[in-house]
């Protein structure tokens, strides 16, 4: 059987293979390490964890205040595609790139069952 | 912006200075900010503190946009941090800055900051204890206040 990082890895290399528009997706705790990634090369996958950490921490902090409950997903968009992020458990973050013409509500569903896998394994 | 190295005490500086401060951390680690804003009459100071690991770089490389001066809060026991020489000096404008020299324990007092010569000294540098002295706080932001109106 597959070690527990081999198996957070699988996970995320089958996100990113069975959902065509997710283009990289990556692991993180959320103190800002990375625990597995499959982002593009030339992708920084240190600095990319940190700033995942960081805009979570911020997105959970900017539901509370603004009384929208716990945080489900923060979601940026940019003019080339989206970043997405979700908890994974209390201690991880999901992060997954995803094309500008890619279609969200799919996107969303699978990250959310991946996420589920992923809490389970940490 | 409030910069030094994790568990300099960036953090506890930050609450003391304000009973509304904000820290976003993880475990008592900040991971993303912290943040009070100061006011004296019409004057208003917003202040920013980053986070201290090194791996947190690109985080206190986007909240430094925009600073206007910075305060060092530094442990007595170690040489200058590396990376926070270094926000300071890939700073737009190099930064006016005050060093608060944080000494938590007996054998830190007198202990000094030597400013790296990379960078212009600072414009102050001032030692206490941020936990355990009610006034040093005080001392510290006059000296905040000092620092925005020169």
């Amino acid at each position: 059987m597959a070690n527990r990082a081999e198996q957070i890895q699988q996970i995320l290399k089958r996100l990113v293979t069975n959902t065509p528009d997710v283009e990289g997706a990556a692991m993180v705790s959320t103190d800002g390490l990375t625990l597995a990634s499959s982002l593009p090369t030339g992708v920084d996958e240190d600095r990319v964890a940190a700033m995942a950490a960081a805009v979570l921490a911020l997105g959970e902090r900017t539901a509370l205040e603004l009384q929208r409950g716990t945080l489900e997903q923060v979601y940026v968009k940019g003019s080339d595609g989206y970043v997405i992020m979700m908890q994974s458990g209390p201690d991880a973050v999901l992060e997954a790139i995803v094309g500008s013409a890619g279609k969200l509500g799919m996107v969303l569903l699978d990250m959310n069952r991946a996420s589920k896998e992923l809490a389970n394994l940490l | 912006m409030v910069i030094g190295p994790s568990e300099a005490g960036k953090s506890t500086l930050i609450r003391s200075l304000s009973d509304r401060a904000l820290n976003i951390d993880y475990r008592g680690r900040t991971v993303a900010m912290d943040h009070a804003v100061l006011k004296r009459g019409d004057a208003v100071i917003s202040l920013v503190g980053v986070p201290g690991e090194p791996r947190f770089e690109p985080v206190r490389q986007a909240l430094s946009q925009g600073a206007s001066c910075a305060v060092w809060v530094h442990p007595a026991t170690s040489a200058p941090d590396p990376f926070t020489i270094e926000l300071l000096r890939t700073s737009e404008e190099l930064l006016p800055y005050l060093v608060v020299v944080n000494q938590r324990n007996e054998s830190s007092s007198g202990i000094t900051f030597d400013a790296p010569p990379i960078l212009a000294p600072p414009r102050k540098i001032i030692s206490g204890n941020l936990v355990e002295q009610a006034d040093f706080t005080a001392t510290v932001e006059d000296a905040i206040w000092g620092l925005i109106h020169e």
